[in-house]
């Protein structure tokens, strides 16, 4: 043992002594405790302070962000109508999933007519009354893009013990307005880039080669949806995966991105 | 010039739920009147984890035992690196990647600390409190760590002097750190310096072993590693 050691030991002794006699000899007193007495006792538990009220009372949250297409061709084959429910599944299943070692938070952007925050950014159990998407309007991915990157670098709403959010973008048609610049902006951002991002183009006319741009998680390459029940594929391999994550070793690692394979039904149509 | 010096390492509740070990390590020595203290957090993904982050611990204590008073703390770092390669012996870098974060203080009570990766250094000196790891840019659990190659860059260090009582270092893995209120660390500090001054070191050890098994943040799931060091007499 070591000076140190051997001092500390000596002074650290004699200190917890004294504070155990101080700290237990209030625990019976013969009589009631005089103004005094308490005084002493109030200042002696506020001194005996525990690191637990400098925890952080929420926590760490799993931010999942939709950005999803709600333009007027979402309108055809029944296309809003899936997303919508499949959106539905996935907070319900967030919602009731147990295992969790982290909270999951979910958030929607849509672009149809303009870009807006259809769902803030709130845990998943605490979403209520789902307001359903319907679809109008042109395609502004560019202002939708400039949305989630503010919300992405902005430490209130997402703080820095966050894990790593998931964006999902979701287009059917391709972006009316300037979209190349806010999405260099966000690829750019030192903190929007760090979030893992995934896409699904659906139908023949989505921009597929933005929308693999876009994608930055080799786990999951973008996700061709040829019908409805493809959406709801794809919605149900986010929720595991991203469930996967919550309960696994490490929830800022992609966990691996299985997509359910399609059941057979033939009256089924694929989207013109 | 006398010390108190506190450290406990516990298991967090998914890797108590997998049965897995625990993957961060500390280390905490008398050395020449003063005290070294070490901690790592071995990044959960990596297959060696546990390893990594007890070997950066022991390299961390076998040089800083060794070097001279006057040590050279950026200077030395790429040795911190390469002692833990030979460390790890036939584990890949990659497998056993870990963050480090240690701190020596004289007799004279001199403080040298550094930190690489995650984790929070916090120091108090001529009763000045201060965090020395920088602010976080990305999310949690992205950090860097000892890995194939040394990153000089990502180190932070700090050089000062416990001239007061109640000054000290502390340091601790992102479980405990992330947890944090970051607006009430200076009294996060103060209140372990009150705590651990009215222990000794056994029941200190208890103490914060129970403080961070009973963590208060829900949902909590990652080890928890802290170790302090504060001077208590002038």
């Amino acid at each position: 043992m070591g000076f140190a050691k051997y001092q500390e030991d000596i002074v650290s002794r004699y200190i917890s002594d004294y504070a155990m006699r101080t700290t237990h000899s209030p625990a019976a007193p013969p009589n009631p405790a005089t103004p005094n007495m308490k005084n002493q006792l109030d200042q002696r538990i506020k001194k005996m302070s525990s690191l637990k009220k400098f925890a952080v009372a929420t926590p760490r949250p799993l931010p999942v962000i939709v950005l999803a297409d709600a333009s007027g061709s979402m309108g055809e084959n029944g296309k809003i109508e899936a997303l919508n429910a499949a959106m539905k599944d996935m907070v319900s299943t967030f919602s009731k999933e147990s295992r969790l070692r982290a909270e999951i938070q979910v958030g929607l952007i849509t672009f149809g007519g303009k870009a807006q925050m259809h769902l803030p950014l709130v845990a998943a159990h605490s979403v209520s009354g789902f307001a359903e998407l319907k679809a109008e309007g042109v395609t502004p991915m560019g202002a939708a893009f400039d949305l989630v990157r503010q919300l992405l670098e902005d430490k209130d709403r997402i703080p820095s013990r966050a894990y790593r959010p998931v964006l999902i973008l979701i287009s059917d048609g391709l972006p009316t307005d300037d979209w190349e610049a806010p999405f260099k902006a966000l690829c750019d951002s030192e903190r929007a880039q760090k979030a893992a991002r995934l896409a699904m183009a659906i139908g023949p006319d989505a921009d597929e080669a933005m929308l693999r741009d876009f994608a930055n998680d080799a786990e999951a390459p973008i996700f061709k949806a040829h019908n409805a029940r493809d959406i709801h594929r794809f919605f149900r391999a986010v929720t595991m995966s991203v469930t996967t994550r919550t309960t696994s070793q490490n929830p800022d690692l992609s966990a691996a991105f299985v997509v359910p394979p399609p059941d057979d039904d033939a009256l089924d149509l694929d989207f013109q | 010039m006398r010390f108190i010096a506190c450290g406990a390492s516990v298991i967090g509740p998914r890797h108590l739920d997998l049965g897995e070990p625990n993957q961060d390590a500390m280390a905490l020595t008398g050395c020449r009147d003063g005290w070294i203290a070490a901690v790592a957090d071995g990044l959960g993904s990596r297959a060696r984890s546990d390893l990594g982050a007890r070997r950066a611990c022991q390299v961390a204590r076998r040089i800083l035992r060794a070097a001279p008073m006057g040590l050279d703390l950026p200077a030395t770092l790429p040795l911190f690196h390469q002692l833990w390669i030979e460390a790890i012996g036939l584990a890949r870098p990659r497998d056993a990647a870990t963050t480090l974060l240690f701190a020596r203080v004289t007799a004279e009570g001199d403080l040298q600390a550094a930190q690489l990766g995650d984790g929070l250094l916090l120091v108090r000196c001529d009763g000045e409190f201060r965090r020395v790891t920088p602010e976080r840019t990305a999310y949690g659990n992205q950090t860097w760590a000892l890995e194939s190659t040394h990153l000089q860059d990502k180190w932070s260090t700090t050089q000062d002097k416990l001239a007061e009582p109640g000054d000290g270092v502390v340091l601790m893995t992102d479980g405990v750190a992330d947890d944090l209120e970051p607006a009430q660390l200076a009294e996060f500090f103060d209140a372990l310096y009150q705590d651990l001054s009215t222990r000794n070191r056994r029941r200190g050890r208890r103490w914060l072993q129970s403080e961070l098994n009973d963590w208060a943040t829900p949902l909590h799931s990652d080890d928890k590693t802290l170790v302090a060091i504060f001077r208590i007499s002038k």
